[in-house]
């Protein structure tokens, strides 16, 4: 009988099961908000910890997609406390807690009180800046599926005026700000112009190259975080403007010795394995601002065939070169590996815009409108903001452009006048002037 | 097999004779025999069981829907199964639609047919006027002759049109008023009679057993759209797919993320969306798969 009804009771379940239906429904959001995000610091409250806690704060706001509530806690005993330190709509918190040369943080999904990811940071006799924004860096993926680039720098040319024999004499210096523009620290200050600064892309290797104005020519120097320069390249005429490739082996510049600004390929030969500079282009006009989109290719500006500068994507292979702007001013490219797009300047209406082009789908966009030239766009390490010089009148500023949320903001001062703005890579160390 | 039915307790055990001891290992193989081939397919049924799938393009928003009551479902064209549900379209029975297409068909007759005499009318006129041109050609007096006529007709039908107009200057303001609010309400009624009218070029054939699913997805999306709010600057094309057991209350007892979007932000925001979200009463005490995308 036992068995009778047990096979009777699992028919009846099978049954059940089988005759509840589920449904499925498509639903489109109407409106978006910014995601209350909470964050809890865990331990005694001294101002280390308040220090990092409220950069982080900043930090995760910075995109404009999360609203962040701060609570300091000494401790806390069971699961159940969670729920209760934030209001209904927070669903996500980030604990961070100090411990012996570290510092732990753990995102937590306050629906189901879960633990979603956990990390750590070590102090290293790291500024509490650096410390939140790795913290930030590490946070940032779990919470919104794209890398974060909280740790990059922001290197960019002021121009100032000092007095030298009863003139007022216009310098450039380099100065690294963090990605928001804050903390600005002055890295090259001598007495001429020192512009295009360039990042190298060698992430254990924080390195710098520019171009420094010299009494016979514009030669290109390169300098590590501890301020020790060295000219890299000091042929007549410009000496500008550096790419390096993915794996940081070969570099294209431009020369203007031979006349006009001409690119340059310097690689390491496979046979001799010695380092050889040959010429990429051979054409009248002037060939500027190279960057490489891919081991093979590069973008860069040239005027030859049009007389007015368009953007080419060459390759160094066969140097066949193919144009993918079509008519006005373009100027100034810019790749970014992550979202396979091309930054680059367009003359609108009088003033330079800022443009996208989709390498894979070929498609240009435009992303900037209004009164102002948009100049010399660099791209942040996670692609997802633009930086670039901002000119509007006398006037020269270093402004951020959302990709996401399309809102721009100004990094530096409306005082300063500040130029050729450049995103570094999110380095593993951060020696020298970065830390 | 089933020997255990034949042992001496079980017999003692229901006092049964030989023929009812029969029937009862009929009934038992039988059962057990349903038992096998239910499990059986359960285990095949499996790996196509799919969800009912409401999904209705965004293109059909403001389409006609028509019903078709003899049948339970219409297949929908592939494109409309990746997209969205309906919002604002209105619903028809198949004989209304049938009526409204015939009238439609009439109605498109009756002007083909006043195209047509229209048509043949300039046909005649041409001709006749070919007809009077040849002479013309001959004789050159004749045509000022015809302007004449023509000057006069033309005056006579302005005088035409100005009777009216000299007719409503006699007419008192009172009267006046009452004509511009009669053309007022006819002006009404006609947009009204535009508005209800269907659209029957863009028509979507649907099942009784569709069409209720479709209301009952209207239903869920007002409700869990009033609380689903992403993060800003997600891509568009992210969705997350979470399953959510609706309890006898109305409320969700559990969501659970079966796609995530690969964003924590956006997956939790979507399921504290579905817990707060009261759901309409035809999916109580069940399970429903909700796809929430951007």
């Amino acid at each position: 009988m036992k068995i009778i009804k047990s096979c009777l009771y699992v028919c009846f379940v099978w049954i059940s099961v089988i005759t509840t239906s589920d449904l499925q429904v498509a639903i489109q959001a109407q409106q978006t908000q910014k995601i209350p995000i909470g964050i809890v610091y865990v331990g005694k409250k001294n101002s280390a910890g308040k220090g990092i806690i409220e950069r982080l704060q900043k930090d995760i706001q910075y995109s404009g997609q999360c609203q962040v509530a701060v609570r300091y806690v000494s401790s806390i005993k069971k699961t159940s406390e969670l729920k209760k330190l934030f209001s209904d709509e927070v669903n996500l918190a980030i604990f961070i807690s100090s411990e012996d040369s570290q510092y732990v943080w753990r995102l937590y999904d306050l629906l189901m009180i879960d633990m979603i990811q956990a990390g750590k940071v070590a102090k290293k006799n790291q500024s509490n800046q650096l410390i939140a924004h790795r913290l930030a860096d590490q946070v940032w993926p779990a919470l919104m599926g794209t890398q974060g680039s909280f740790c990059s720098k922001v290197a960019y040319c002021k121009q100032i005026w000092k007095r030298k024999f009863n003139h007022e004499k216009p310098y450039k210096q380099i100065w690294i700000a963090d990605f928001d523009g804050s903390n600005p620290k002055l890295f090259i200050d001598i007495p001429t112009v020192s512009l295009a600064p360039r990042w190298g892309n060698n992430e254990s290797c924080p390195l710098l190259f520019y171009s420094e104005n010299t009494l016979s020519n514009v030669q290109l120097v390169m300098s590590n975080m501890f301020h020790k320069r060295q000219v890299m390249c000091c042929f007549d005429g410009l000496n500008m403007q550096p790419t390096f490739s993915a794996d940081g082996k070969e570099v294209v510049f431009c020369l203007s010795k031979d006349g006009s600004s001409q690119l340059y390929h310097s690689y390491v030969d496979a046979l001799s394995k010695k380092r050889k500079c040959e010429r990429l282009t051979h054409n009248d006009g002037n060939n500027i601002a190279p960057c490489f989109i891919d081991q093979d290719h590069v973008a860069f500006v040239c005027d030859a065939q049009t007389r007015r500068p368009q953007i080419y994507i060459m390759n160094i292979a066969t140097r066949s070169m193919k144009k993918i702007t079509d008519g006005g001013y373009c100027a100034c490219p810019a790749y970014c590996p992550i979202n396979n797009k091309l930054a680059y300047s367009k003359m609108v209406d009088g003033a330079m815009q800022l443009f996208e082009y989709n390498c894979s789908t070929r498609y240009h966009r435009q992303l900037t409108q209004g009164y102002g030239s948009k100049e010399e766009p660099s791209w942040s390490a996670c692609g997802n903001y633009i930086i670039f010089g901002m000119n509007e009148g006398l006037q020269s500023r270093i402004a951020q452009l959302n990709i996401l949320t399309g809102k721009m903001r100004y990094i530096t001062p409306s005082g300063d006048h500040c130029t050729y703005p450049s995103c570094s890579p999110v380095y593993q160390e951060h020696i020298g002037i970065l830390a | 097999m089933l020997r255990w039915l034949q042992s001496d307790q079980l017999k003692s055990l229901f006092r049964l004779n030989k023929r009812q001891q029969f029937f009862l290992q009929l009934c038992v193989f039988v059962l057990f025999g349903h038992f096998i081939v239910a499990i059986l397919f359960s285990c095949l049924y499996q790996g196509y069981h799919d969800h009912e799938k409401f999904m209705v393009s965004s293109k059909y928003q403001s389409a006609t829907l028509v019903l078709c009551p003899l049948k339970k479902r219409i297949n929908l064209n592939q494109k409309n199964q990746k997209q969205t549900a309906i919002k604002d379209s209105k619903v028809i029975d198949y004989q209304a639609y049938q009526k409204q297409l015939a009238e439609q068909k009439e109605k498109l007759l009756a002007k083909k047919s006043e195209v047509k005499s229209a048509e043949q009318k300039i046909v005649k006129a041409q001709t006749k006027k070919d007809i009077k041109k040849e002479p013309v050609i001959k004789n050159k007096q004749k045509p000022e002759l015809k302007i004449v006529d023509v000057e006069v007709a033309s005056k006579k039908e302005v005088q035409a049109q100005n009777l009216p107009a000299q007719a409503a200057k006699k007419v008192p303001e009172s009267k006046k008023e009452e004509v511009v609010k009669k053309e007022l309400v006819e002006e009404k009624a006609a947009e009204e009679v535009l508005q209800n009218q269907m659209n029957l070029q863009d028509v979507e054939f649907v099942g009784y057993e569709q069409l209720d699913s479709l209301m009952i997805e209207r239903l869920i999306q007002q409700a869990v759209q009033t609380f689903f709010k992403p993060p800003v600057g997600i891509a568009k094309d992210i969705s997350c797919e979470v399953l959510v057991d609706v309890s006898k209350d109305g409320r969700a007892s559990l969501a659970k993320v079966v796609r995530s979007s690969g964003i924590v932000a956006y997956d939790t925001s979507a399921r504290a969306a579905l817990y707060k979200t009261e759901f309409p009463k035809e999916v109580w005490n069940k399970t429903i798969s909700i796809v929430l995308g951007q």
